[in-house]
């Protein structure tokens, strides 16, 4: 019973916390209809902003964190000023990638600049307990309530007294109808992003004196989890950001309290899928998540769901490229001369990762683009292809068309298993929803021990031998390249005639009007799975061959950044697009073999990218579909 | 007819939407306190042209020039700082915010007034009671017809010199047109300039000065509202004359 109250005690601190985060997210979400995937970025650089200040420059405490608040509330203004302010008028989608590229950008910087390392935190309140009882807590958990409380209240009156918070919240509810009464609604944009970097600095140098520790990918986890907050509560609602920061607190240091600390993350996004299964619109929110664009979009004159709609009407129409199925056929057998031309294993080995990337791009542009759900998450079902492989292939001995089966199978199984709390969701809401299942997946690769072999991996893995074919083995690079290159272009084929078919027509159609749809009659939700287990077993298919082309499969190849850069190739190939994809997937998979000797640059070039494409052509290369 | 300098002038603007054109060289022109009607059916670019003149789509072409400036390109806040007040199609009411926060916030370019605001918010309680009962409850659970009311108190709470109204009597019952039509009989002789976009020809025909008649993105017909009440063309496709 002690032990359960301070618990309580402990999460209601680090819940106070997750509800700054999430007041950031909530801000942002209400005034500028974006998700700001960059608020745990914002977050981490808090941290390491004051960590900085207190380490390199021995300011005490609060002066450091003060500067630190001020530093990253400016980032939040140049953040919605660079990344942002261009994207107004672009297809829904555009502004939520936007951030997420500046994300990644700033989180592979800071482990550039402060080493990918955690680093112990150089500052720490007294560390005096205080016993209720026999419940404890410390003087550490009662400033960051303290001051996580204040902030929350001063933010609360700010919102509702001041004719300023009046306009954010006029801006918030309506952009077009507070413009039409004189409000400025991008000073009032960048006000909302100014106080999310300020909130985001805040939550982050009280993680940091909780945890007594600062790490450069802190951002994501904690980003997450503040999102997952916000959406408990409802999103773009001030009390309901702290009911959930406060419920997620508990929930998770109860869970680490009774199951085990490995699981405290996985349980913190499972609450948050169970949520969106129940309650998508979470505790005390409203129905305005509906429409990727927000509000905005489900009032505008024409109501959408569509994540490549625009706000603005007054933007041209734009034509698709793309190939035709057996397309990739002629393509794929143009490609199978190469090894006769180049004899270079390197080389070879290059257009092989091109090649899984290329299936892999495909599969995340079907559900994201086709079916308008933002995949944020396919490394997840990348890594169950592979370990499908990696442990029937291993210890059972199974022959390669045994696993690739089971791998495509079961990645098709888990895809529709995890599409199952997204049915309901759409725009951001979804998107977030995938990003946590993502993270769900990478977390069981790592702690599944005894199926997984946890962060050791599966080593050794045989090479594939085809019992159909008379038991050939595919032992050397240029065998495995045929192999992959064989089982890459029948797949896109047949995921290319899947689009183009009435199901294809279907799928968009969804992804235009949800609500249309289903007034049509379209068994919407059936055609939701079918999308996700195709997209699934186009993952899974990735994955084995991934696992075979390896020979070893372990946890920190399905990361989230893996994720990231699966959708940053959907996208540039243009959402919806498989030849894109295709063509994005390959281009973007080799371009690293190319950029050798700049490793850690590899995340921040993507980003980049991203961002210029995002700019210069929203639409994607070959347009989006 | 305006003897005056006019307020507004429109002169010539083409509007896209995408590659779709709405207007085709559209010219107006308000006079100081004159009442102004655009009139036309669906798809005509009515809505359109009050969209150009509040800043919220941009003309391709032409120039549009407030009180002898011109404000091609400009934001809305930067149109309605100019004295300027929009009642906007659709009503538009803040959904989750007071019916009092909704009012305040038609004061928002001059909310350094705060003695004055709280005259004329008495003012308004006083002209539509219904708005003083309900200040508290939140505007998106009020009926549509006591939205407008709400949208068009907003607007004067502005203290505007000129207003711009899209379609007041969309989706009213007749008895809540009669009641919008009253409010703006009182602007017009409180001496406010209105531009009115709107399809109840017969009600605009009543209040306005001139009137324009739009069709297909072009000036079809203008003239005095008498004469137009009286064209036997208008009177066939808009009045619903035999």
């Amino acid at each position: 019973m002690e032990l359960f109250l301070s618990q309580i005690l402990n999460g209601l601190a680090i819940g106070q916390v997750y509800a700054l985060i999430a007041l950031g997210f909530s801000l942002v979400f209400g005034v500028a209809n974006i998700i700001n995937f960059a608020q745990g970025a914002l977050f981490m650089l808090g941290a390491f902003i004051a960590y900085s200040a207190i380490a390199w420059f021995g300011l005490p405490l609060v002066p450091a964190a003060a500067v630190s608040v001020v530093i990253v509330a400016i980032l939040g203004l140049l953040l919605e000023r660079i990344a942002l302010r261009p994207l107004i008028g672009a297809p829904y989608v555009a502004p939520f990638l936007s951030t997420l590229a500046i994300s990644t950008i700033i989180d592979q910087s800071a482990e550039i600049v402060w080493s990918p390392e955690s680093q112990p935190f150089p500052a720490s309140i007294s560390s005096t307990t205080f016993f209720i009882g026999n419940a404890y807590i410390t003087v550490t958990d009662l400033v960051i309530f303290g001051f996580g409380a204040a902030a929350t209240v001063a933010l609360t009156l700010f919102v509702s007294f001041t004719w300023t918070g009046r306009a954010l919240r006029a801006t918030a509810q309506d952009a077009s109808a507070a413009a039409q009464l004189g409000i400025r609604t991008d000073v009032m944009r960048q006000i909302a992003f100014g106080l999310a970097g300020a909130l985001g600095a805040l939550s982050g140098i009280l993680v940091a004196l909780y945890f007594q520790s600062v790490f450069p990918q802190m951002g994501i986890p904690f980003g997450l989890k503040g999102f997952a907050a916000a959406l408990l509560g409802g999103l773009a609602s001030i009390p309901g950001a702290v009911v959930g920061g406060l419920l997620l607190g508990i929930g998770e240091t109860l869970a680490s309290a009774y199951v085990g600390d490995s699981y405290r993350d996985a349980i913190a996004f499972t609450l948050l899928l169970l949520m969106l299964l129940v309650r998508p619109n979470g505790l005390l929110g409203g129905g305005r998540l509906d429409a990727l664009g927000g509000a905005a979009a489900a009032a505008g004159a024409m109501p959408t769901t569509s994540l490549l709609a625009s706000s603005s009407s007054q933007q041209s129409a734009l034509r698709a490229y793309y190939l035709p199925p057996w397309g990739f056929l002629a393509v794929g057998a143009a490609f199978t001369l190469v090894p006769l031309v180049v004899s270079s294993t390197y080389v070879l080995q290059a257009l092989i990762y091109g090649f899984i990337f290329a299936l892999l791009s495909a599969s995340t542009s079907l559900v994201s683009g086709s079916v308008g759900i933002l995949s944020i998450g396919q490394a997840a079902f990348f890594g169950v292809g592979a370990y499908a492989v990696g442990v029937f292939a291993r210890p059972y001995g199974l022959p390669a068309d045994a696993t690739l089966v089971i791998a495509i199978g079961l990645t098709a199984l888990v895809a529709v298993g995890a599409a199952i709390p997204l049915l309901k969701l759409t725009g951001h809401t979804a998107a977030l929803g995938t990003l946590a299942i993502g993270q769900i997946g990478f977390l069981v690769f790592l702690n599944w021990v005894s199926v997984t072999r946890g962060p050791m991996g599966i080593l050794n893995i045989p090479h594939p031998v085809l019992e159909l074919l008379g038991g050939l083995r595919f032992a050397t690079t240029e065998q495995k390249y045929w192999l992959v290159l064989g089982f890459v272009a029948v797949a896109l084929v047949i995921a290319e005639r899947y689009v183009s078919s009435p199901i294809g027509r279907v799928w968009r159609a969804i992804r235009e009007d949800r609500l249309a749809a289903l007034a049509a009659g379209l068994p919407v939700r059936r055609y939701i799975l079918l999308a996700f287990a195709v997209s699934g077993a186009l993952a899974g298919l990735a994955g084995g061959l991934f696992a075979y082309v390896q020979q070893v499969v372990s946890p920190e190849s399905f990361t989230v950044e893996t994720s990231i850069l699966v959708l940053t190739m959907a996208v540039l190939g243009g959402l919806g697009n498989l030849t894109g994809a295709a063509l994005a997937g390959f281009a973007l998979a080799i371009l690293p073999e190319f950029l050798r000797g700049f490793a850690e640059w590899r995340m921040i070039v993507y980003g980049l990218l991203l961002l210029v494409a995002l700019r210069v052509r929203p639409q994607g290369l070959l347009g989006a579909r | 007819m305006a003897e005056t300098d006019p307020r507004i002038v429109v002169d010539g603007i083409d509007v896209h939407y995408g590659a779709a054109q709405a207007l085709f060289g559209v010219s107006l022109t308000v006079g100081a306190r004159e009442v102004v009607a655009v009139l036309g059916g669906n798809a005509s670019g009515k809505s359109t042209t009050i969209k150009s003149v509040l800043g919220l789509v941009r003309p391709s072409r032409g120039t549009i020039t407030l009180d002898g400036a011109p404000v091609n390109g400009q934001r809305p806040d930067a149109i309605i700082a100019r004295g300027v007040a929009s009642v906007p199609e659709g009503r538009r009411a803040f959904p989750e915010m007071s019916v009092y926060e909704n009012l305040l916030l038609g004061a928002y370019p001059r909310r350094h007034e705060a003695r004055e605001i709280a005259g004329d918010l008495e003012r308004v309680y006083e002209a539509f009671p219904r708005l003083k009962e309900r200040r508290s409850q939140l505007a998106g659970t009020m009926s549509g017809g006591e939205q407008q009311m709400l949208a068009l108190a907003r607007a004067w709470l502005r203290r505007p010199t000129l207003v711009c109204i899209d379609e007041p009597s969309m989706g009213l019952s007749p008895r809540f047109v009669d009641q919008v039509y009253e409010v703006l009989q009182g602007w017009k002789a409180q001496g406010i300039t209105i531009l009115l976009v709107e399809q109840n020809a017969r009600m605009a025909l009543e209040l306005a000065d001139r009137a324009y008649v739009l069709q297909h993105g072009r000036v079809a017909v203008s003239g005095t509202a008498s004469d137009l009440a009286s064209d036997p063309q208008v009177r066939k496709a808009y009045l619903g004359a035999a």
